[in-house]
């Protein structure tokens, strides 16, 4: 009776979506004008903790990621080019299925751009926070000219959207498409 | 602060039961709702329906009763998907704000009359318990905190019958800044029964 009289909590699930963006401000967004994405989101899992092999989302998910991100770049006034032309920014999304994992390394370098930094990782001039839960995609801006004293780039710009694995499949578009539409929303220092 | 607190509860509990023995002796049970003050509102700005307060007296005088208050609220609000911003840092999402009130405390009525609706003044003095809970996504930061407290009372009783009334008052919760959080109020609004006993 007493839980019953108790005021309500988290009811629907996309309620348990929180969108986290964070950026340096010593970075000057308007001078950099191109992106390159892969096509292919991976997984920070099990099995990329054990050293096997990097593991991907499904396309089908990836795909809704990748064109959001790519659509609100877009919008903001920047153009999208491949890694081999050597684009201003790199975004670098992937999505946790682990609470925590060290958040400024992850593998990238094995399949996308290992040509920038065969030591691959990154670093961050603010502070992050020190873990995602799982379910959390998060989405590095990496800058891979400018390195900084670690021989690491800088990531100019981070968004994090967690609760994403909670609640149904087909609920995941238009969560995923709301959160990376209000990252955008509230990162407006990325407007060209 | 908390040790003085509860050596201040413990003293005047000790004296309210030596003078239990052969006075005259009052129990009252009420439902509550919370308005909230100060820091409290800023969290929770909303009215609490979900409340209790609980009152012993004892009759010291023709006119002046002491005992403790025992109550409990909960305060809730829902904040809409809204963005909150900290330096450089963004964080959008719907929030889950609660606080649970436990305030506890001796005090003294000062009756007016002996009609059958009597009016009374009163004053508390005791601590007060918020348990306060920020929940986003499937986070959720609880903080718990103790503050001194100061309570003026005002109020009623009506009598039904010869060894039962009905109770109605307000008593301002006048919670003391701490180390961790600032000062709130928390004004309960009574109504319930009052039981009379020899």
């Amino acid at each position: 009776m007493l839980t019953q009289c108790y005021p309500e909590g988290l009811v629907y699930v996309d309620e348990a979506d929180i969108v986290y963006t964070n950026y340096d401000p010593e970075y000057d967004f308007t001078a950099e004008q191109t992106y390159a994405l892969p096509d292919k989101i991976m997984k920070i899992d099990d099995k990329l903790v054990q050293g096997k092999d990097t593991t991907f989302i499904k396309d089908e998910y990836a795909t809704v990621i990748l064109e959001r991100l790519s659509k609100n770049l877009k919008e903001y006034g920047w153009t999208e080019t491949t890694i081999d032309n050597n684009p201003d920014v790199l975004i670098a999304p992937a999505v946790y299925e682990l609470t925590t994992y060290s958040y400024d390394w992850w593998p990238y370098y094995d399949w996308w751009y290992d040509p920038y930094y065969p030591g691959g990782g990154w670093y961050y001039p603010y502070q992050v926070v020190s873990s995602y839960s799982t379910g959390t995609l998060v989405v590095n801006m990496v800058d891979p000219t400018d390195v900084g004293a670690n021989d690491r780039p800088r990531v100019a710009w981070v968004l994090a959207i967690n609760g994403l694995l909670q609640g149904s499949v087909s609920s995941f578009n238009a969560r995923v498409e709301k959160g990376i539409d209000q990252s955008f929303k509230q990162s407006t220092y990325l407007t060209k | 602060m908390k040790k003085m607190m509860k050596k201040s509860l413990l003293l005047a509990f000790g004296i309210l039961l030596s003078c239990f023995v052969s006075a005259q002796s009052f129990t009252s049970i009420q439902y509550t709702v919370g308005v909230p003050f100060g820091d409290l509102k800023d969290h929770t700005n909303n009215l609490s329906g979900r409340g209790l307060t609980f009152e012993f007296h004892t009759e010291i005088e023709p006119a002046i009763t002491v005992g403790i208050n025992l109550g409990y609220s909960v305060f809730y609000e829902r904040k809409d998907y809204d963005s909150y911003s900290q330096g450089t840092a963004t964080l959008t999402g719907v929030q889950y704000r609660y606080n649970n009130m436990f305030p506890m405390m001796v005090n003294a009525h000062y009756t007016f009359g002996t009609a059958t609706i009597m009016p009374y003044v009163g004053l508390g003095v005791g601590t007060i318990f918020n348990l306060r809970n920020t929940q986003m996504g499937l986070n959720s930061i609880e903080e718990t905190n103790w503050h001194f407290l100061l309570s003026p009372e005002l109020g009623f009783m009506v009598d039904v019958s010869a060894d039962i009334g009905i109770k109605i008052n307000a008593i301002y919760d006048n919670a003391f800044k701490t180390r961790d959080m600032d000062a709130f109020g928390n004004l309960r609004l009574n109504i319930g029964f009052i039981f009379m006993s020899f």
